[in-house]
């Protein structure tokens, strides 16, 4: 690799270039699907290329090749170097990188189990097995099951004289029944936390042991109780939880877009740089990191794809904005002087932007609630598992969630199930309400694994760990024909 | 990076010839494509990326695996057969394997334009200076993309079936934002084939215009309102029907489109208004869309609705062959129009919200397509047949179905993006709540 890691980065230089760097990337992915008795994929991929960044006056230029070879190595390095003149012609400030050290290192995900190695048959019994236990609940009509491993080598190298090989290692698993009934069709499913580990995730996750219960639950769902359009106290589960903080405090702390590099189309932020320190974002009890160190996380890695090391630091501190997600050419903009190190490429072929670390809300301290006592504290309240339909403005303030399974709290106990849940609010209103966050026990490192973001799009993965919250008085059941 | 019909189709020869599987069908795709993205008024990235895509299926019997590379050595091409075929080797069999198709007659699609695929970085970089020198006369904040490439796509199988069709494609979007923060517009043109097709310098007018319009925009009450979508605000909408459309989910009661009290499908019903009629015309000269999919079905001219009457549902060719019906497969969709333009529509309308376009919608509840979403880059008020003063945008809830039975007129149709879809004037649109986002 380092031969042609040297061709690239000597080329970009002799062209011009004030920095360049190289990925050169191996991918391995397997998706395994079922419906029903019915095996419906096994579908193994494979995909290796290269991409490389230049940095003329102040201004990007990226070019990318599936083949690896010297001459194609040096063609691309010379055209990432004649892009970056052409963006240079439209720059009246040039952007600038803060500082960062040169590291030889080699990093990878802990894993035991190599997921490839694992064979097909076992994955698919597995998946054929939770099907078979969906099927026989009375009323389920489609039972569906996945697994899904991806393998990520890649070589980073740099004018700096970094030289970089990181092994990025991923399972998940899930499943969904539905239901038919003269009311109409519901679903219910099990959702994963996809983190960052080998096959041993998969023999971890309790897959087997929940498939009746989700199964009935989308039974159940058929006769559940319309939602009214109330006002009500809202105790949200970690896998709930989990999409409402990447899309209201994920997407709206990354600093390219509070800057407007993503105005054109994902849209820009209401946690401008001027409210840096002073934004009152949540109540004293909302605290949330930026962690690309987290074990196991979705975006967990060593090193990030411009060669910085991976870091963890405060976004949210007591209800406050005290910081932002940031790569080496954002962070001049807030006067930081190193980056977070949020830089990730989804391929080998797509140039690195600024992607959402782990951003994880931070347990309650001592003496705080189990969800058990905070239910048995809840008058009138809904609560919600698991994600459901998400919708937010461009600038990460209204927004409407679902969910994928509700029940009613009444004096203190879970009651009975509800349907068609949603909930309106706004992004400081709704962490403003936040009265109490549970403990450490309950904390869970629940993900997201399809985040799009960019033009061309790119799909990102990352961990938003939590623990069991409640939110007072939040508007519901707005969502009707 | 496109190879000719002949170079792919040695590749895929060969690929088949190394199958030892009962059947064998290949899809190999492959092209280059660049990206110049600029936000406050310069350039922040611009890329090029060239790269093939190789994906093999094979069955034993009914026991089928596939694997994809994007190497073609013969080393590369006999392991991706060999790993597909010992994936299939050790599957259950799948009671809906369908056997590959025979050879099949596609219609020729001229969409490969070489001026397209040689416009260059330094060409977009011009283009885009002149939007940007635009923009920093008026003190305007501008951001967007230009991008262009070519592609292919060509599949085979051992029944003798081919295909090969090649492409190029072009677009270019961009946002405006005034200096105060208080008005945005947005326009865009996006899978052109041809680059003389595309005016950046009359769309950076067009979001000018808007974003200044917009300007200062005042808070409305929520509720139900007439509303004049115009054809990019329908096309995003109208993409929520299609998820609809499937025969099976339908014939399951999974759908909007199942029949509770039959148990069957909404075939034959009338579903939406009298006005509506939604058909995919496979070569459009406008959408000079793809002649065949992956596993080889030719891309059909389809109705869909006709005046209002579900004519046809989306049929694999395993649910085809259950039901006794013809598989389809279409590559687009065309709403028939009126004969009006905006401004007619403008001018009709006593009371109403004009919707520039939408943002964030996703389905709520798939029983009934109701769904959620916002309006974004330039909401107004009419009144009195007038644009009367930029209003703050709304989160809607709302379902496509009662748009298309609330319509009361439309302009003519236009492309936009991968349709042909007119501006349209509905009645009891569901705005619930306002955003203050800009």
């Amino acid at each position: 690799m380092k031969e042609f890691t040297d061709l690239a980065l000597d080329t970009a230089s002799r062209k011009g270039a004030s920095y360049a760097d190289i990925r050169i990337c191996f991918y391995k992915d397997q998706y395994i699907s079922t419906r029903d008795q019915i095996v419906t994929g096994v579908r193994d991929y494979e995909n290796s290329g290269f991409g490389v960044r230049a940095f003329y006056n102040g201004a990007w230029g990226f070019a990318s090749s599936s083949l690896i070879s010297r001459e194609e190595v040096q063609a691309v390095a010379s055209l990432a170097v004649d892009i970056a003149r052409a963006s240079a012609m439209t720059i009246k400030v040039p952007l600038e990188l803060v500082p960062e050290p040169k590291y030889v290192d080699h990093w990878q995900t802990p894993f035991i189990k190599d997921p490839f190695k694992i064979p097909n048959e076992k994955k698919i019994n597995l998946l054929l097995k939770i099907n078979e236990i969906m099927s026989k609940v009375k009323g389920i009509k489609r039972s569906t099951s996945y697994i899904s491993f991806t393998s990520e080598q890649k070589f980073f190298a740099s004018t700096i004289g970094s030289f970089i090989e990181q092994l990025i290692m991923r399972s998940s698993a899930g499943y969904t029944a539905v239901a038919v009934g003269k009311e109409g069709f519901e679903s219910r499913s099990f959702q994963d936390f996809p983190l960052n580990r080998g096959y041993e995730h998969i023999e971890e996750l309790p897959l087997i042991e929940n498939a009746q219960r989700v199964a009935e639950e989308a039974v159940n769902l058929l006769t559940a109780k319309e939602c009214p359009e109330v006002v009500k106290d809202l105790i949200l589960s970690p896998s709930h939880i989990c999409l409402t903080i990447h899309e209201s405090v994920g997407h709206a702390t990354e600093l390219d877009r509070v800057l407007g590099w993503e105005a054109d189309l994902a849209g820009t932020s209401f946690a401008t740089t001027d409210k840096l320190g002073n934004l009152k974002y949540g109540s004293p009890l909302v605290n949330f990191t930026g962690d690309r160190t987290l074990p196991h996380g979705r975006s967990t890695c060593g090193y990030d794809d411009d060669g910085v090391k991976t870091k963890k630091w405060d976004i949210i501190k007591e209800g406050i904005l005290v910081g932002y997600s940031t790569t080496r050419d954002t962070a001049p903009y807030i006067g930081a002087k190193e980056s977070n190190g949020c830089s990730y490429a989804d391929n080998w072929g797509s140039i690195p932007i600024l992607r959402m670390p782990n951003v994880c809300l931070v347990p309650g301290g001592k003496g705080a609630p189990t969800p058990e006592e905070l239910i048995a504290d809840t008058k009138d309240g809904i609560y919600i598992d698991g994600m459901g339909s998400f919708s937010i403005d461009h600038q990460r303030r209204n927004f409407q969630f679902g969910g994928d399974a509700f029940w009613e709290i009444k004096n203190g106990e879970k009651t009975q199930m509800l349907k068609n849940v949603t909930y309106q609010s706004t992004t400081p209103e709704f962490w403003g309400s936040v009265d109490a966050v549970c403990g450490e026990e309950d904390w869970k490192p629940w993900s997201i694994a399809d985040c799009g973001k960019g033009q061309p799009g790119q799909q990102g993965q990352m961990t938003h760990g939590s623990s069991t919250i409640r939110v007072r008085r939040i508007k519901v059941g707005g969502a009707r024909l | 990076m496109i190879l000719s019909e002949t170079e792919a189709k040695a590749i895929l020869e060969k690929v088949i010839s190394y199958s030892t599987a009962d059947e064998t069908a290949a899809v190999l795709t492959g092209g280059s494509g660049a990206l110049s993205r600029f936000a406050n008024n310069a350039m922040t990235h611009n890329i090029d990326k060239r790269g093939f895509s190789l994906s093999v299926t094979v069955a034993f019997g009914k026991k089928e695996g596939s694997s994809t590379i994007n190497k073609f050595d013969d080393e590369s091409l006999k392991g991706v057969v060999k790993r597909a075929e010992s994936i299939a080797r050790l599957l259950p069999e799948n009671p809906e394997h369908m056997p590959p198709l025979p050879p099949q007659k596609y219609r020729k699609i001229e969409a490969y334009f070489p001026e397209t695929a040689e416009f260059g970085p330094m060409d977009r970089a011009k283009e885009i200076l002149k939007v940007i020198q635009a923009c920093n006369q008026k003190e305007l904040i501008a951001a967007g993309t230009f991008s262009n490439g070519d592609g292919f796509m060509s599949t085979a199988n051992s029944e003798g079936l081919f295909g090969y069709h090649k492409s190029t494609s072009c677009g270019f979007s961009i946002s405006v934002r005034t200096q105060d923060r208080t008005g945005s517009g947005r326009a865009q043109q996006s899978n052109e084939r041809r680059i003389g097709e595309l005016n950046p310098s009359q769309l950076a007018a067009e979001a000018i215009r808007t974003a200044e319009m917009s300007r200062n925009s005042r808070p409305k009450e929520p509720g139900d309102y007439t509303v004049i979508l115009k054809p990019t605000a329908m096309m995003e909408f109208f993409i929520y029907l299609l998820f609809g459309f499937s025969a099976r989910e339908a014939d399951e009661g999974r759908s909007f489109m199942s029949d509770r009290k039959t148990g069957g499908n909404k075939l034959g019903q009338k579903v939406f208004g009298e006005n509506i009629t939604i058909r995919s015309a496979a070569a459009h000269p406008k959408l000079l869309g793809t002649p065949f999919g992956g596993d080889g079905l030719p891309a059909e001219d389809i109705t869909w609705v006709e005046k209002g009457v579900v004519e046809n549902l989306s049929y694999s060719r395993y649910w085809a062959a259950q039901k006794g019906k013809e598989p389809t497969f279409a590559m687009n969709f065309l709403m028939e129009g009126g004969d009006h333009n905006i401004e007619e529509l403008i001018k009709d309308t006593e009371k109403g919200i004009l919707v520039s376009s939408f943002w964030y919608i996703r389905m709520v509840d798939p029983n009934n397509l109701l769904c959620t979403g916002l309006t974004r880059d330039g909401t107004f008020w009419v009144e009195n047949g007038k644009i009367q003063y930029p209003i703050n945008n709304f989160r809607f809830n709302e379902s496509p179905v009662v748009l298309l039975n609330n319509i009361e007129n439309m302009t003519k149709s236009q492309k936009v993006d991968f349709g042909i879809i007119p501006g349209v004037k509905a009645h009891k649109f569901t705005f619930s709540s306002v955003s203050e986002a800009v």
